[in-house]
Formats: C-alpha cells, sequence, structure tokens
C-alpha cells in the first residue's frame, strides 16, 4: 500500500494545525458557529444526534495492521468501544467530543490518517474495487490512479468550496464492483489495442433526490492526461453549477441542464486550455505511484494438493463450506483467495466494529494477509490475500470475532445507514428495519436458497446507502411525525446498473419485513430455476406482480 | 485610509468597488481608483478603442467573465466579489483568467473571504485580497509567509503530486 513520504506528513500536519486552530478559535467565541461549520465539515466533524461524529478517511478502502490497531484504541479511549464502516468506505466515531477531536487527528496522524475532505463541499474520498490489485476478472490494477487522484484532489486550492460534494470512484475490473455510474465522476481504467492505459470517464451520475446515472463523456483518456482532465471537469462544475438550491447542486444537475453533449464540449474546451505540459503524467512518476503496489510476496503454491486439501475441509465441515460458498472470490493468483469479513452479524448494526474485534483483524492481517485489509462499500471488511490453504484456519478464527457470517450477497448482507437512531438528517430509523429484515433470515438454508439478492436501507433520501441501485431498496420516509418505508425494486448495481422503481405507498414499520417476505416468497415460487437470481424474475415478470402481493395482504 | 493585502505584503489602497446604484455618482471621481461592475463596464468600454487604458472592472460569482476576454490586456486590475466564503466560485474564475485567458493584470479578492483562505486565493492566482470587517489582514498575511507544501502547486507553478519528489524546485508555491 502507499506509504506517506516527509511531504505528505507535512501536507497533513499543516491541515491539522490549521484545523485546530479554526476549533480553538470556534471553542473561544471568536469564530461564529455558521463560518466554523463549513471548516469543521471539510475535516470530517459533524454534530449528530447525541455527540459529534468524525468521519476518519480511509483512502480507496485500504487499511494496515498498524491503522487497524490504532482506530482500535481511539474507539476505546474516545468513543464507546467500536466505530462504523460507511458506504464510502470510510469509517466514523460516533460518540466523541469535540475536544478530544484535535488530540484523535494527532493520534491518526501518526499511523498516516485524516479526517480531510470526508464531509463538505469538497471532493471526497475516491473508492474503488474491494478487490483492487487481486480480482480475477481485473485488466488495471486501479490503486496507483486512486493514489494521484487522492494527492491531487487533497486540500486542492481550486477545488474546496464547491456547489456541493463531489464523488470519484475507479474500478480496473471487467465486473463494476465500484459503482461508477452512480458517482459524480466514475473512471474505468482500461487498456486499448496497443495495451495502453487510459479511462473511460463517466460523468454526472449521483443518487440521493434526484437519481441520475452517469454518462460516458471519454471512451479513452490516456492515463497521462488523468490530472489536466478532471480540473476541466471540476473547473466546469465549480463555475457554473447551481449554488442557489442545495438540492440541484450537484454535478448531474448540470450534465442534465446543458445536455450531456454540450457539458462534454465545455469539459472538453477547458482541457485544451488547459492541458499544461505540467499536470501530465509522466512515464516515471506512473511507475512511481505503481511502485507502492506491487503484488504482495506470494509463494509458490502446490495448487492440486491445496485445492483436494480444501475440498476435503469442505466435505467435513458443513459450515465451514456454506462460508466458503458465500464469503470467499476467486483470486488472479492460484492457491490464494480474497475473503469477506462480514459485518452483518445478527443483533448488529450493520458496518459496526467493535475494537476487539478491530485488533483481531490486525492480528488474522499479518498472519494471513500481508498485513493489509480493505473495508467495502458494502460495510463489509476483506482480506484481499489468503493462501486457500489458510482458509479453514482463517475460517475458524473469524468465528471466535463473530465475523464469519456465511452470508456476503445473500438478503442477510444488508446495506444500512445508521438512521434516525444517530443521524440529523434522517427522516426514519434504519437499524429496526434491518433487524426485523435480519430475523426472518435465521435458517441459512433458506437464505441460501435466495441466492444473490441485494437488499438496502436508507433513513432518508439522501441515499447514503444508494437504496435506489438495490434489488430491494428500503426508504424511510416521515408522514406526519410518523415513520414509514417506501419500496424500491428492480434497482441493480455494477456493469447493469439500474435505478429500482416504486412499487406502491410507503409501510409501517411493522409492515416491512413481511412485505419483503412476501417478495421473496413470490420470486421462489417462480424462478425457473436456481440459478434464475431475485433481480432477473424482476425483470421477467415485472413490478407489477410483486406490488400485488405486498398489497394485496393489506386488504 | 484601507489596507489590503497586495503581492505579498500589506499596503493602503484606497481604490473604491463601486456597486450599480452609485456608480454614476462616483466612476469619474477622477481621484480615486474605482472597480466598475461588469455590465456597466461593458455598457461604455467596450467599444472604446482610443489606444488608452480602461477603468478597472469587478466581477460577481455569475457574471460571464468571458464577455471580458477581448479587453483583457487593456484591463489593469479586476477584482472578484466572493458572496460568501463558501461559495468558491471565485477561485475558478481566477484560475480560468489566469490559466486560459492568460491575464497578467491584479487580480484582487473580495467580499465575505477568510484570512484562512489566503493560500487558496494566492494559489489560484489571486496576489490581492481584501478582507471584510472582522478578519485580520495580519493573520493572513502570516499565513501566506508560512505557506507550506501543496500537492497541486499553483497556477504560477502547477505540478503534479509526484512531479515534486523528483524536482526539488518550488516548492512553496
Amino acid at each position: 500500500m502507499y506509504q506517506y513520504d516527509d511531504y505528505d506528513r507535512q501536507v497533513v500536519r499543516d491541515r491539522v494545525g490549521q484545523f485546530k486552530g479554526q476549533m480553538a478559535r470556534y471553542l473561544s467565541g471568536e469564530m461564529a458557529e455558521e463560518l466554523f461549520l463549513p471548516l469543521r465539515l471539510q475535516n470530517g466533524l459533524y454534530l449528530q444526534k447525541h455527540a459529534p461524529m468524525l468521519r476518519v478517511a480511509v483512502p480507496y478502502g485500504i487499511l494496515s495492521a498498524p491503522q487497524l490497531r490504532r482506530l482500535a484504541e481511539i474507539a476505546r479511549r474516545y468513543d464507546r468501544g467500536y466505530c462504523h464502516v460507511t458506504t464510502r468506505q470510510n469509517l466514523q466515531f460516533n460518540w466523541i467530543t469535540m475536544e478530544q477531536v484535535p488530540a484523535i487527528l494527532e493520534s491518526l496522524l501518526e499511523v498516516e490518517m485524516h479526517a480531510i475532505q470526508t464531509s463538505g463541499n469538497c471532493i471526497r474520498n475516491t473508492t474503488t474495487d474491494p478487490f483492487a490489485g487481486v480480482a480475477a476478472d481485473e485488466v488495471v490494477d486501479p490503486r496507483p490512479y486512486c493514489e494521484i487522484i487522492r494527492q491531487w484532489s487533497t486540500v486542492h486550492p481550486e477545488f474546496a468550496f464547491l456547489p456541493r460534494k463531489f464523488k470519484v470512484a475507479v474500478t480496473g475490473a471487467s465486473t463494476d464492483r465500484a459503482a461508477i455510474r452512480v458517482h459524480d465522476i466514475g473512471l474505468r481504467a482500461v487498456r486499448d489495442d496497443r495495451d495502453h492505459i487510459g479511462f473511460e470517464v463517466w460523468v454526472g451520475g449521483g443518487l440521493g433526490r434526484t437519481p441520475m446515472l452517469g454518462s460516458k463523456i471519454r471512451s479513452f483518456l490516456p492515463r497521462s492526461d488523468l490530472l489536466a482532465y478532471l480540473k476541466a471537469v471540476l473547473r466546469v462544475y465549480n463555475r457554473y453549477g447551481r449554488r442557489d438550491n442545495k438540492y440541484k447542486a450537484r454535478i448531474k444537475i448540470l450534465v442534465k441542464s446543458l445536455g450531456h453533449e454540450r457539458f462534454k464540449e465545455q469539459v472538453e474546451t477547458e482541457f485544451a486550455a488547459t492541458q499544461q505540459q505540467e499536470l501530465r503524467l509522466t512515464p516515471a512518476e506512473l511507475q512511481y505511484a505503481e511502485s507502492f503496489f506491487s503484488p504482495s510476496a506470494y509463494e509458490r503454491i502446490n495448487v492440486q494438493q491445496v485445492e483436494a486439501d480444501l475440498w476435503m475441509q469442505r466435505r467435513v465441515q458443513p459450515l465451514f463450506d456454506r462460508w466458503v460458498k458465500a464469503n470467499v472470490h476467486p483470486h488472479r493468483v492460484p492457491g490464494y483467495a480474497a475473503v469477506t469479513l462480514s459485518l452483518k452479524a445478527k443483533g448488529q448494526a450493520p458496518g459496526d466494529i467493535h475494537h476487539s474485534q478491530l485488533d483481531g483483524i490486525a492480528e488474522l492481517a499479518e498472519r494471513f494477509c500481508f498485513g493489509e485489509v480493505r473495508t467495502a462499500q458494502q460495510q463489509n471488511i476483506v482480506l484481499p490475500d489468503v493462501a486457500q490453504s489458510d482458509l479453514l484456519e482463517l475460517w475458524q478464527q473469524l468465528t471466535y470475532l463473530d465475523l464469519a457470517s456465511p452470508t456476503q450477497g445473500t438478503a442477510a448482507d444488508i446495506v444500512c445507514c445508521p438512521g434516525a437512531d444517530f443521524c440529523n438528517l434522517a427522516n426514519a430509523r434504519s437499524l429496526p428495519v434491518n433487524d426485523r429484515i435480519q430475523a426472518r433470515f435465521a435458517d441459512l438454508d433458506r437464505l441460501h436458497n435466495l441466492g444473490p439478492i441485494s437488499i438496502r436501507i436508507a433513513g432518508c433520501i439522501n441515499a447514503c446507502t444508494h437504496h435506489h441501485i438495490a434489488n430491494i431498496g428500503i426508504l424511510g420516509v416521515e408522514k406526519s411525525g410518523q415513520e414509514y418505508y417506501q419500496i424500491t425494486l428492480g434497482g441493480e448495481s455494477g456493469d447493469h446498473t439500474r435505478l429500482g422503481k416504486v412499487i406502491g405507498p410507503a409501510l409501517p414499520l411493522e409492515a416491512v419485513a413481511d412485505a419483503v417476505e412476501r417478495m421473496l416468497e413470490l420470486y421462489l415460487q417462480t424462478r425457473q430455476a436456481a440459478q434464475e437470481t431475485f433481480a432477473a424474475v424482476v425483470e421477467r415478470l415485472g413490478v407489477s406482480r410483486f406490488k400485488e402481493v405486498v398489497y394485496a395482504a393489506n386488504h | 485610509m484601507p489596507r489590503i493585502i497586495k503581492d505579498g505584503g500589506i499596503v493602503e489602497d484606497a481604490a473604491l468597488i463601486l456597486g450599480i446604484e452609485d456608480v454614476d455618482a462616483l466612476a469619474d471621481d477622477a481621484d480615486r481608483r474605482c472597480f466598475l461592475p461588469l455590465s456597466y463596464w461593458l455598457d461604455r468600454y467596450a467599444d472604446r478603442n482610443d489606444g488608452s487604458e480602461y477603468p478597472h472592472v469587478w466581477v460577481g460569482s455569475h457574471d460571464p467573465t468571458e464577455s471580458l476576454t477581448p479587453h483583457l490586456s487593456k484591463i489593469a486590475a479586476i477584482a472578484v466579489y466572493f458572496e460568501r466564503f463558501s461559495d468558491g466560485t471565485g477561485f475558478s474564475t481566477a484560475a480560468h483568467l489566469r490559466e486560459v485567458c492568460g491575464y497578467k493584470g491584479e487580480l484582487r479578492a473580495f467580499g465575505h473571504i477568510l484570512a484562512d483562505q489566503a493560500i487558496a486565493l494566492r494559489r489560484c492566482g489571486f496576489n490581492a485580497m481584501a478582507l471584510p470587517e472582522g478578519e485580520s489582514l495580519d493573520t493572513a498575511l502570516s499565513l501566506l509567509l508560512t505557506a507550506g507544501l501543496s500537492y497541486q502547486g499553483s497556477i504560477y507553478n502547477p505540478r503534479t503530486p509526484f512531479k515534486f519528489r523528483f524536482q526539488e524546485a518550488g516548492l512553496n508555491d
């Protein structure tokens, strides 16, 4: 992974120093609340329902073992013993005090971490595929480009006060696991027929109040032009994006109002005028960026032997077998696998992680995974580099840590925000909906029989959990002081990203889990084979059949 | 006399920045430098071509700055108005004027800006800043003088984040 040098340390130290000064002026009354607000947001500090919340950046989801241990220590010392993995691969501490923030930032700095630009109307943490660098279907490793973008966007003088927040996602695999079409800018690294690396550039995606999919404005941007092109897009947005209405301020609205062609034209004009030599990434710089992400020191493995052993282990241990099926993923190196650690154990808020688990994962990462882990957009943790011969032992250790729920990608792998229990923006609680749906999936045979299904719950229209692109999306709304839940159906992420449709009037809390059950029952009754997924059946039958079963029972 | 930051120091500056409502009454005050609103400026000076220097002009966030492009070589100073410090349009207006239009004159930020923004303003091409009441010029100046490292450099010295790992020059822009 990327290692800070003195320059990186200095940039972060300067910024932490600046923020400490701003906070001191705020706490002494010298700086007014309305001035401090955007400044604290740019440094990841929110004021939530019960306490301030600090969102810590995890650049494109990569964490080292020492960083995990430091996060555990912060959770113990300053929080209530845990933190929360967000849907943008970051981490949140929900129970800190304002006065502790400078000390926490100092502590993070010691392990090369910070909270810069994790909130506010600026360029946020760049996100990517949690399997970046190891995925079997990868064409280009996106991590060097994520790091280049991280540095370029950090404390950028021109883009610190944009009309609205700005999110960039990068993928380099043939399957898009970074959801590039629902980001302000989505980049897909590709190779042309001469094996030169470049990017497809997608602009104007986003969910929230006005969900839209991004459109492609470049099919092949040579990688050397990456920064000059990003700058051109951002400058057009910063100059012409709306600022009069925060709900119309995202770049997607500008792209829509100008039209895709005119927007593209403006970007290309700006790019042509400003692509100075100085902004071009040279081969030496690209190589330097790549040097931090060279392949791990894989051992040569007798694959046949390992696979035979694994086959036997799975036969004698059905629970292990189930876990391998759901949570273990193909790896580009024979004999290795990537593993999902589930943060969705029953009775736990999705994405929450206890300090003892953080310490435990750090140890397992060092023993089994070259000391590195990933956070995933689905609010899980990924160990990207595990030898298949270690899987059984890893699984046993994860079981002790309560991180081995064999549910990755199933209906129990629910993505869920903290909702009105914590968040000031929320209109309704999300966690009780999650608990009620989770309670229906005690029977693992039944759960696995349902196959891959994505369920995402959002406590408000800001859609942090991307409920629009879930097979079943659940959105909390408020009607005359009561919590209700609107259900969308047919959303999909990845290569066939599609927005779900609202199936009908919002339901009260008690009715949501039943509605989900009924839709899943209809699916089981109507699928033509076990291989026909829930999403495929929704597409074949149409939303109306599902609507019927949900609302029929209410009569 | 009012003071501003200009070219890295604090100087006295009596220039008036005139709103459209009082421009007629004061624009001809020959003793003082004036910045005129863009629309007024365009009406009166866009077609003038007698070789003399134009008066200064100021632009707001939503003004069509492009309309100045043909005249830039004769304008000695442009002021860019910040409606709120959190409205960052002006940063890109300045960067565009410097980078794309090649504007070489004075670029002055005024309106609702914070001393904390001084470094970013300079990196985007402002060489002058008039701070609102309550914001300290001394704080802004000391920030400018102690500005640390940046990944992006500035309008005057743009770079990729890795370039300065190979070249030691110009680290403090």
